[in-house]
């Protein structure tokens, strides 16, 4: 478990509806008497772009749906933006954008008829959603092409409707589910910079992606739930920071190499004929050279390797890595 | 908070326009809705070639509806036999033609297969729309061509006929006559919200607008074809063994008083076999609002429990 403590508490005060944009306490989904999706989930979201993940499974869409008032919890409660999701009125959802993951886009319909209805049905006149649809698509990126059926469009202009859409009324807060899905490697620089510049210009985002390279190039802060429950909240800093605690080696004899620091008590995380990871904290690093030197075996690589939050995610699910750091 | 360093190496295109914040001005629920309402309306006619369809139509089905006023004022097709006179009888004319269906088809079923296709749920369910909301106003923008379907002919009907009884514009106002309108456009929205009902609930379980016409269509046939078998054989309530959709025009003859005599002086034959007409209709009456209850609680409960991805 890896937690920073003033965001995992199901207290909540005055002053963390104010700070914290999502506030989650004991909640509790249960489907059909049976399927636990969420249980006892207490977690604070800060400020800022905050990556949620977890295995297929894991509770992520449950507790999205419950944000946005599409499920009902079992038990506990939430907040959005400061207000309780059971009891706030209908403004809640203005001040709410959804990417959802899945195809959601009428195919028969044009981007500006899209952002258009959907500016409507979010409290715009019309005359005003039709504006406001044009400002987000050009936002995104759409331009001529805003014109032509949807069902025209590549997956990478598909993503960018769907985000136009839910910043048409301009929420302050985002759900973003899986924004990368199917795009290739420009579509996706692009997708995630528009995330990176919504967060820049105050904008709340949870980004929920299995992608994690997505999560560290843009969030601030990761959310980590398996089985309906918490595993990780805490910085992106703090969490990669981990990874300093382990040493790669690489030897010209690496199977002898490890007895002999095996016969030092030095803790040996994996290794195999290329190379050799070690925990720090059982060993320095000059005693490795020192080691080396003494039995006349030569050094190939001696560093610090930085932890990928991959790494890390497998790592908080007690999933072994079967690749090499 | 952590300063990601993607954005100093990022190849990705600046958008030069940026992001601009909108200032809210959020309209009352009760605008959203009719707001909702009418971009359905115009969402629902934006092929053109619906639009085409409907007037070519249209036209067609008014210089038939009116030569048919113009043959029974003169008595002309009384002449004819009797399966051809009570297929084009003032009350069966005044149900939807097979070819309005085709359109009605269109309109009601695209309004929620293209959700359900979509996916679009999601959006409107992640707005400050309610199931409920969402299937009122798609039922509602829906119902605006299904109404229209019903009522413009009536309309038109009442006007060509008064123009054969030298009506001058005082007598179309005139409550004997402007109420036998007011019933036909009753009748009409009964229709509309039978059929609306009955075609919604279908577009929740099929891809394309178009498998309701093709599964509807023929058996709007074989209704007919069995009203027409037990009026031969003399059944005693044959109109009902019909079914809804040959039930226009029983209910019509029951709102409008019509009685058994009227009418097989009308028809040019004795329909005396049948029980009192009124009866019949008035059972039909009772049978087509009870199915479309039903029908739209079934929808309401189908709604309701729509799994959004």
């Amino acid at each position: 478990m890896h937690y920073e403590q003033n965001l995992l508490s199901s207290e909540v005060s005055e002053d963390d509806l104010k700070n914290y944009p999502v506030i989650v306490s004991n909640l509790t989904k249960i489907y059909n008497n049976d399927i636990i999706a969420l249980s006892d989930l207490s977690v604070k979201f800060p400020k800022g772009a905050v990556g949620l993940l977890g295995p297929n499974g894991s509770g992520k869409s449950t507790l999205i749906k419950i944000l946005l008032g599409l499920v009902k919890p079992t038990r506990g409660d939430a907040w959005v933006l400061g207000e309780n999701i059971k009891s706030s009125g209908s403004h809640l959802k203005w001040n709410i954008g959804y990417v959802p993951e899945n195809d959601c886009l009428p195919l028969s319909l044009n981007a500006v008829e899209i952002c258009k209805l959907f500016g409507i049905a979010s409290g715009l006149s019309p005359y005003d959603a039709l504006q406001r649809a044009h400002e987000v698509l050009d936002y995104v990126g759409i331009e001529e092409s805003r014109y032509r059926e949807i069902k025209t469009y590549s997956t990478g202009m598909k993503q960018r409707v769907k985000l136009a859409q839910a910043l048409v009324h301009d929420p302050p807060l985002l759900l973003i589910d899986e924004p990368t899905n199917g795009l290739d490697p420009k579509g996706r620089e692009e997708m995630l910079e528009l995330i990176n510049n919504l967060k820049k210009v105050g904008k709340n985002i949870i980004l929920s992606s299995h992608i994690l390279p997505d999560i560290e190039e843009t969030c601030d802060y990761v959310v980590i739930i398996h089985n309906g429950q918490l595993v990780v909240v805490d910085s992106l800093n703090s969490v990669l920071s981990g990874a300093m605690q382990r040493i790669l080696i690489s030897t010209d004899d690496n199977a002898t190499f490890v007895k002999l620091l095996e016969n030092l008590g030095c803790k040996i995380i994996r290794w195999n004929y290329d190379s050799i990871i070690v925990d720090l904290e059982t060993i320095d690093h000059t005693e490795i050279i020192k080691l080396a030197a003494k039995h006349n075996i030569g050094l190939k690589k001696l560093f610090r390797p930085k932890k990928s939050l991959e790494e890390f995610f497998l790592a908080a699910l007690n999933i072994d890595l079967v690749s090499e750091v | 908070m952590v300063e990601n360093d993607y954005k100093s190496n990022s190849s990705a295109k600046i958008y030069e326009r940026g992001y601009r914040p909108w200032k809210r001005q959020m309209q009352p629920k009760k605008m959203v809705l009719l707001n909702l309402i009418w971009e359905e309306i115009k969402l629902i006619a934006r092929p053109r070639w619906v639009i085409i369809m409907f007037i070519i139509l249209r036209f067609l089905l008014i210089v038939k509806d009116i030569l048919t006023v113009y043959g029974i004022s003169t008595g002309f097709f009384q002449q004819f036999p009797f399966s051809l006179a009570y297929a084009i009888n003032v009350g069966n004319n005044s149900m939807m033609g097979v070819t309005d269906l085709l359109l009605a088809y269109y309109v009601a079923s695209s309004v929620i297969s293209r959700d359900r296709v979509s996916g679009a749920y999601a959006l409107y369910f992640s707005r400050d729309i309610s199931r409920t909301e969402y299937l009122l106003v798609k039922f509602i923008a829906s119902a605006f061509y299904m109404t229209s379907f019903t009522w413009l002919p009536a309309i038109y009907k009442y006007v060509a006929i008064g123009a054969f009884y030298d009506f001058t514009p005082i007598d179309y106002l005139k409550w004997k006559n402007f109420s036998l309108l007011l019933i036909s456009l009753g009748y009409g929205v009964l229709v509309m919200a039978f059929l609306n009902s009955l075609i919604l609930l279908l577009s929740m379980f099929v891809k394309k607008g178009w498998y309701i016409a093709i599964i509807i269509i023929p058996l709007r046939y074989i209704s007919d074809t069995i009203a027409i078998i037990t009026f031969l054989l003399k059944v005693k309530y044959a109109p009902l063994y019909a079914g809804p959709p040959s039930y226009g025009e029983y209910i019509l003859y029951w709102a409008f008083g019509i009685s058994n005599e009227q009418l097989s002086n009308n028809l040019g034959f004795q329909i005396d076999f049948l029980a009192p007409i009124s009866k019949i209709g008035s059972i039909a009456f009772l049978i087509v609002l009870g199915l479309s209850i039903l029908l739209f609680s079934l929808l309401y409960y189908k709604i309701q429990k729509l799994e959004v991805q």
